[in-house]
């Protein structure tokens, strides 16, 4: 199918084959056949039936797509519904539990202050206290000072006593020497031994640690020693059993002076002519709270016909006046020797 | 036309493919088929990508990729599409009735 005559005017069966190019164009184009149409000066990518299909695809995937999204939305509302119930509800329960706290905060703040309020009262008491305590502690010492001080004095007091009559025993023993009577030289012994035994209950005291008390065992040593050495007697021993005995002055004085009597009279008369023997002193309590004096010698005895309350001996007499001094009675018993039992209460000790 | 086809020569078929997208790789397959079933000598193939030869596709007056310019004794034809009609395309290219 050549045509010659093509340069002037296009053939009638040109134009019918280029009609029908193009339309075969056309129909690749819309069959999706073509994958490029050359445009005038670039070749356009032609992809319409992919695009097409990608488009419905993706239409499709689109509208899935949109009815997940529309779950999820209304999922989303729902789950918002309830988030916001749940976050009415727990901006109550938070309300609520800040109340409630705001109230425990004030309960323990109240609680706080008021055992503030204690501590500083006990604190206050504290300080009172350990004022009062040192207060107490300070006066205290001054009582003990004081009392120190007053022992130290009666102390001083005792010492004095015993020295002025140590003084005394001593004049009477130098105003002894200078009498040449034997009897009045006797008396005056006498009296001499009386007040060195008051003497020595002094001493005894002041070399005491209890100032009140005499432990009477020690005292009765001492005093028998010392009347035995005034009378110079040999053979004569003295017992003595005063155990545990503790007297005060009122008590002390008077019985150091009835006991000294009643050894210096059995030293005097009981054992004449060279006679051996013992004299037995002891003390003790009875259940009565009472005590018993026994002075006991186992000498010649006493001389019957006398009453020893009635006499002329002024050793005796003042024996009398000391045991009614200590309101007590006086028992004699002459068998195998002497025996004076004097008896008499300790327990009130306010002996006038 | 047997005989203007020996006297020819050859048989030149200039396909103008872009790239190798989907329609333009069919159609090379199909036209590799479709030489190799009918004709089994006397042809070439001259493949021209048109993304890169531009100028080519103007110059033989191509609208659209891919496109068979067949050169055959009796003239040329111009195919468009991927050739997947085998049919037509034995056709257009006069050889169905031959067969």
């Amino acid at each position: 199918m050549s045509d010659n005559m093509a340069e002037t005017k296009p053939s009638y069966e040109a134009l019918a084959a280029r009609l029908a190019k193009a339309e075969s164009y056309l129909q690749a184009i819309r069959s999706g056949k073509v994958d490029i149409i050359v445009g005038a000066d670039a070749a356009l990518s032609v992809q319409l039936a992919e695009t097409q299909q990608a488009l419905e695809k993706r239409t499709e995937e689109l509208a899935k797509t949109n009815v997940t999204l529309q779950n999820e939305v209304a999922e989303h509302k729902q789950a918002q519904e309830e988030l916001a119930k749940y976050r009415d509800h727990l901006e109550e329960l938070v309300e609520e539990r800040t109340a409630e706290l705001s109230r425990t905060v004030e309960e323990v703040e109240r609680q706080r202050w008021a055992i503030m309020n204690v501590l500083q009262d006990l604190s206050r008491s504290n300080k009172k206290l350990a004022l009062e305590i040192e207060e107490r502690k300070q006066a205290e010492e001054q009582v003990q000072a004081a009392l120190r001080e007053k022992e130290v004095l009666l102390k001083e007091i005792h010492h004095r006593v015993k020295n002025n009559m140590q003084v005394i025993s001593s004049l009477l023993s130098l105003q002894a020497n200078q009498i040449e009577d034997e009897h009045m030289r006797g008396l005056f012994k006498e009296s001499q031994n009386r007040i060195r035994s008051m003497a020595l209950i002094h001493e005894k005291l002041y070399g005491n640690s209890d100032l009140a008390q005499i432990e009477f065992e020690d005292y009765l040593y001492t005093l028998a020693s010392n009347i035995f050495r005034s009378y110079l007697k040999t053979g004569i021993q003295f017992i003595i059993e005063a155990e545990d005995i503790f007297l005060d002055i009122k008590i002390a004085i008077p019985c150091g002076l009835l006991i000294n009597e009643l050894i210096s009279n059995a030293l005097k008369y009981a054992f004449p002519e060279g006679r051996t023997g013992n004299i037995y002193i002891t003390m003790c309590p009875t259940d009565d709270n009472d005590l018993v004096i026994t002075v006991r010698d186992d000498g010649i005895g006493f001389p019957e016909g006398i009453d020893f309350r009635d006499t002329d001996s002024f050793g005796l007499q003042l024996v009398n006046m000391m045991a009614e001094q200590l309101s007590g009675t006086i028992e004699l018993n002459s068998k195998e020797g002497t025996t004076f039992i004097i008896t008499f209460p300790v327990k009130g000790e306010d002996h006038e | 036309m047997t005989t203007d086809n020996s006297n020819n020569g050859i048989y030149t078929f200039t396909l103008f493919v872009a790239d190798n997208k989907p329609n333009s790789a069919a159609a090379r397959r199909n036209l590799e088929l479709i030489c190799q079933t009918c004709f089994t000598e006397h042809f070439e193939i001259i493949i021209i990508d048109i993304l890169q030869n531009f100028q080519a596709a103007l110059d033989n007056d191509i609208l659209a990729s891919p496109a068979l310019l067949a050169s055959l004794p009796h003239g040329e034809v111009t195919i468009i599409g991927d050739l997947s009609d085998t049919q037509n395309v034995l056709t257009a290219l006069g050889v169905a009735g031959n067969e």
